[in-house]
């Protein structure tokens, strides 16, 4: 039942887009002018003319898009169009320049238009990979609700690990108060979400926990139950650890409670950095693609004055 | 010893009493108000702090010497204060009256303090409030062991037991629970009586665990613990329980079981009443006389529970005492209803052609048809208008006083109609199914119909048992007729519709399950329900039908086992037919056995595809129906893979919505990336719709819920809404943003922000999603969205491709 701006009333401006395209490669071809082809000739006015019209028409999308009353038709027919007509100009662009570039600023607008253009096409590439990844990696919680059940999270092993001991308080609030969702936009866009996550602090102190039970182990003490996970490991040796110090069973589940409690809150950390890291990456094209059209639009601007001033 | 005798002694100083009082004071007519309590009105004065206070019957115009609108407490208080200053009237304070002896020219009234007040006419206005229902157990009188609730703020650490399982006793335990302990003591195992708001509520509080539930409970006997008892505690409260007594130790306890009419004063006066029932009021003359000559009874007492009720019956009853005739308060309204119809322009005479003509109304009383009649419309369509248009989602009913209309029973042919006649109904159909109309009707030569909206027909079938019956049994007759035997003849009709019954199912409850024997055949009459067959050891839905659907005549039609198990998917009402009947029905019409056995092939072989198909399809349909899409006529869903999160959806709907956005995008849950966001879905019997005072929430023909501008803003929507989408905005119109502005020089809010109204003191006012029925090109959120994520569908249509 959902249509998509990509497949929109079956590909409809992807037809019109490479029926213009090819429309204007056949006539590129079967243009003889006297000099060398370029903006100058008919066809290149006509291509100029049509070029700038589909710029300003794909410029003027940042306006219909905000406009909310006042409109029949539908934004994704829009956007379908502004897709495809964007990547029509690739081939519009190229031959009303005659393939002729330079130094200055007819080409420069050239230049611009073709990094809108891909950066357009960048844009495209994370609005279709990126909503279902960010689907998957939500499962239907929203980042709000993660973020609540991390908080509800920190509060449960808080209080659990107030009754385990003070070292257990101590570390689990450090490791709370480490916990950094989001960061620099440059951490956002291509930081590891699952480094980011851990807490050094927890590690540190697994670790030590962990040194401490191997050097038992190898007195022989308690069984070394080798998991996967290496904080895994450690907790169930705390566990058993404690158990040797005669913590009885009590204890003992607390513990594995709190190791249940902060491996899920490290996934769910981790669900978070990478719902950030992944919205930032859909939204980032946008920073690339507006200031280059508004460039692009100053560029034209003079390219077009310059063109009929040295007529 | 007083020696004046006053010509009207009023008792109470409630609404109705104030009344009475204002109007002989305007009237200098001699008169003494006696009030036990040292203020007026001490019912409305007890409610809590800035209640607001309705106004109902809406229509019901105000005839009183005295203010009164709906408003907060304080408003109307105040009003009544100045209305009895203003015009003089006599009242005492603090002078409760405990006798009333004498007759008709000479009634001594005994006051508390032993005072006699003599007067020739007395009218009784003591209401129902001052003889509150008790415990009726050892120990109800004890000092903590209160019956009313001032002040919930008043009371902190303190362990409290609420007893009753009402509006009142849920709302006095959610306010205590805030700052004490609180355990609500309820007689049965559910809070039935409950509006849907409170019952969410306590429910909510109840599985939190901020309030303690003691469900078949009641109380066994209260003792008063010594002042340096260990527990610390004022209390030690008995309660029985299903296994047996329980003893609970608090501080107080808070009895809210209503209120009961003061019998036994009332009958110490010569009152008699009509029956045992302790709920039973006095009967009383249409000039509210009573059995007594010259002791008059108003308000509550009397059977009128509204305040509107009571203060024009305080009017009244002055002017019937001084031997003035006045009309009936609605007169002028029901003069101007029936001002259009030919021959009918007395009020009475149509009224009784009324109850002559339709015997559906024929078991009203001539106060409630009156009531009926305001809130209706008097209709003379020109012959060949179309009354009712197939498919609009109007739900208002019909009745016809005079003429006939013509119903098109098929769609595809206007020629083919049948006639209803005088006194007949329609429109019963979609007011229960609350789907769209099912046919056209067409209005015959001069026909006059009484059109009534949908809450107030609900209200009659519901206190009306008559009127309930009446509808049931056409509308019975007329699904049966409409979705299983379109030619069978009436008379054979009415026999199967005797066997048939109204079943109601809860949400997931079976109506039958795979494998169980055939008995019957269900009728679909409102809600919706799945299909679903046991695939690998698994439930799988197959299917999902909306009302006026039939399930079940497939095991019947082969005399088979069920095939399928049927659940309903939201609260559901089905007409059963038993088996029996059923098949006789079918061997005296074998063209209707033909007819059904080709539906049913088509439904088996659709079946057996869906086996076939993943199983995903059927996990789609149970998300949706767990999502209560079931009752949705129009839902909003969001494909998660084409989502890029941008929120236009919101934006536009905060930029067509006066800076506010009526969807939620981001809550709301998913499944196979399938995403149901808090938006409106527009339910076939919207929750918004029940308990709405001032009736503003209505759909429109093409079937949008939409609130209007009589809204007052008292949240009960909101409450009931079990699906978020309704919120409290502050009135007014925010200046729209200007895009221009933004855009080019960075002024102002950008187009769709959520615009906040700086003034805090508006009043707030209940706002939702209205489908963008007022602009072209349907709803904004689905016309801004760019990657085409969002749809707006009917969720019959979504589930038939999901399939």
């Amino acid at each position: 039942m959902h249509e998509s701006y990509v497949s929109y009333r079956n590909f409809f401006f992807l037809k019109v887009a490479a029926g213009l395209c090819a429309l204007a490669i056949l006539v590129y071809g079967l243009h003889t002018p006297t000099e060398p082809p370029n903006g100058g000739t008919w066809l290149g006015y006509t291509l100029g003319a049509l070029g700038l019209g589909i710029i300003l028409w794909l410029a003027w999308f940042g306006v219909r898009k905000r406009r909310y009353s006042g409109t029949q038709d539908r934004l994704v027919a829009w956007l379908s169009a502004h897709i495809y007509l964007g990547g029509a100009l690739v081939v519009i662009a190229t031959l009303h320049s005659g393939f002729q570039l330079g130094w200055n600023v007819h080409s420069l607008a050239y230049v611009l238009l073709m990094l809108v253009i891909g950066s357009g096409f960048y844009g495209l590439y994370t609005y279709v990979a990126y909503p279902r990844m960010l689907a998957a990696n939500r499962a239907g919680m929203t980042r709000e609700a993660m973020i609540a059940e991390v908080a509800e999270l920190d509060r449960e092993s808080l209080v659990l690990a107030d009754e385990v001991d003070k070292e257990a308080h101590r570390v689990v609030l450090q490791s709370i108060e480490e916990t950094v969702l989001g960061g620099s936009w440059l951490e956002q866009l291509f930081g590891d979400p699952t480094r980011r996550s851990a807490s050094a602090a927890l590690n540190t102190s697994l670790d030590a926990v962990k040194k401490k039970i191997e050097t038992r182990v190898a007195r022989g003490v308690p069984q070394l139950q080798q998991l996967e996970d290496q904080e895994a490991t450690a907790i169930s040796f705390l566990a058993e650890h404690m158990i040797a110090d005669g913590g009885g069973p009590e204890r003992l589940e607390k513990i594995t409670r709190l190791f249940e409690l902060i491996t899920r809150k490290r996934a769910l950390v981790e669900r978070i950095q990478r719902d950030i890291q992944l919205q930032s990456r859909l939204a980032f094209w946008l920073h690339l693609h507006v200031p280059l059209s508004v460039g692009l639009l100053a560029a034209l601007a003079c390219h077009v004055i310059a063109v009929f001033f040295y007529w | 010893m007083a020696s004046e005798r006053y010509t009207i002694a009023i008792v109470g100083a409630g609404p109705g009493g104030l009344s009475a009082a204002a109007r002989a004071a305007e009237t200098q007519t001699s008169h003494i108000l006696l009030e036990a309590a040292p203020q007026l009105a001490n019912t409305i004065y007890r409610y809590q702090k800035g209640k607001h206070v309705m106004a109902e019957p809406g229509q019901l115009p105000l005839r009183a010497a005295i203010g009164f609108e709906a408003g907060t407490r304080e408003r109307i208080l105040d009003t009544w204060q100045r209305g009895i200053t203003q015009t003089g009237a006599n009242v005492r304070y603090r002078a409760a009256v405990t006798a009333i002896e004498g007759e008709q020219g000479d009634f001594h009234l005994k006051l508390g303090d032993g005072e006699v007040i003599r007067a020739k006419h007395v009218v009784l206005a003591i209401g129902l409030q001052g003889n509150l229902r008790k415990m009726e157990v050892p120990g109800d009188d004890l000092p903590d062991v209160q019956y009313q609730l001032d002040d919930p703020d008043a009371y902190s650490g303190e362990t409290i037991v609420v007893v009753g399982a009402g509006d009142a006793a849920i709302e006095n335990a959610l306010a205590l629970a805030a700052r004490n302990n609180v355990i609500i003591l309820n007689r049965r195992d559910e809070f039935t009586r409950a509006k849907d708001g409170n019952l969410r509520d306590i429910t909510r509080a109840i599985d939190g665990g901020q309030i303690e539930c003691m469900y078949n409970a009641s109380p066994k006997a209260v003792t008063a613990l010594e002042r340096d008892d260990p527990s610390r505690k004022r209390l030690h409260f008995q309660v029985k329980t299903k296994d047996g007594l329980a003893e609970v130790l608090c501080d107080r306890i808070i009895a809210r079981l209503g209120a009961l009419p003061p019998r036994a004063f009332v009958e110490s006066c010569g009152v008699v009443f009509p029956s045992e029932d302790p709920a039973a009021v006095p009967s009383v003359s249409p000039r509210y006389e009573s059995n007594v000559p010259g002791l008059y009874i108003i308000g509550a007492l009397a059977g009128y529970p509204l305040i509107k009720q009571c203060i024009n019956q305080g009017y009244e009853v002055v002017e019937f005492i001084c031997g003035r005739d006045v009309e009936p308060a609605d007169e002028g309204l029901l003069r101007a209803k029936f001002a259009h119809v030919p021959g009918l322009t007395k009020v009475n005479l149509a009224i009784v052609q009324i109850r002559s003509n339709i015997p559906l109304f024929a078991g009203l009383t001539p106060l409630q048809l009156r009531e009926f009649l305001l809130d209706s419309e008097i209709r003379t369509p020109a012959a060949g208008e179309a009354v009712i248009k197939i498919n609009d989602y109007t739900n208002t009913f019909f009745s016809i006083l005079r003429g006939k209309v013509y119903i098109q029973i098929d769609p595809d042919n206007p020629n083919r109609t049948v006639e209803l006649g005088v006194g007949r109904f329609f429109g019963e159909m979609s007011l229960i199914s609350g789907r769209r109309r099912a046919a056209t009707i067409i209005a015959g030569p001069d026909c006059v119909l009484i059109e009534t909206p949908r809450r107030s027909m609900n209200k009659l079938i519901q206190s009306v048992e008559s009127v309930r019956r009446t509808v049931d049994e056409t509308f019975l007759l007329r699904a049966i007729r409409m979705h299983i035997a379109p030619d069978v003849p009436d008379d054979d009709l009415v026999e199967v519709a005797h066997t048939a019954r109204i079943r109601q199912f809860a949400p997931g409850e079976a109506l039958f399950e795979e494998g169980d024997p055939a008995h019957s055949l269900h009728l679909i009459r409102s809600g919706s329900v799945t299909v679903s067959h046991e695939i690998g050891g698994r439930d799988i839905v197959i299917a999902y039908l909306p009302s006026g659907n039939y399930v079940g005549e497939l095991a019947l039609l082969t005399e088979s086992t069920r095939t399928a198990t049927v659940r309903a998917a939201v609260a559901t009402e089905t007409i059963e037919l038993p088996g029996v009947v059923f098949r006789e029905l079918l061997a005296c019409f074998p063209h209707l056995e033909t007819d059904l056995k080709a539906k049913a092939q088509e439904r088996l072989s659709a079946s057996a595809r869906q086996r076939g198909v993943r199983k995903s399809a059927g996990n789609m349909i149970e998300f949706l129906v767990a999502q209560g899409i079931g009752e949705a006529t129009d839902v909003l869903l969001i494909d998660e893979s084409l989502c890029v999160g941008c929120d236009n959806c919101e934006k536009a709907c905060a930029d067509t919505h006066k800076g506010t956005s009526l969807l939620d995008r981001r809550a709301g849950p998913s499944y196979a990336s399938v995403h149901v966001p808090t938006s409106c879905r527009h339910c076939e019997h919207p929750h918004c719709m029940k308990e709405c005072p001032p009736d503003a929430i209505h759909r429109t023909a093409e079937g949008e819920v939409y609130i209007a501008d009589n809204c007052i803003g008292c949240g009960n929507c909101e409450q009931n809404c079990p699906y978020g989408v309704i919120q409290m905005a502050v009135k007014g119109e925010p200046e729209k943003p200007s895009l221009w502005k933004w855009l080019l020089f960075g002024q102002g809010p950008a187009p769709g922000s959520r615009l906040h109204s700086e003034d805090k003191s508006q009043a707030k006012k209940a706002v939702k999603c209205d489908m963008c029925k007022d602009q072209s090109g349907g709803p904004a959120c689905v016309r801004a969205c760019p990657t085409g994520a969002a749809i707006r569908v009917s969720p019959a249509e979504f589930m038939a491709i999901a399939r």
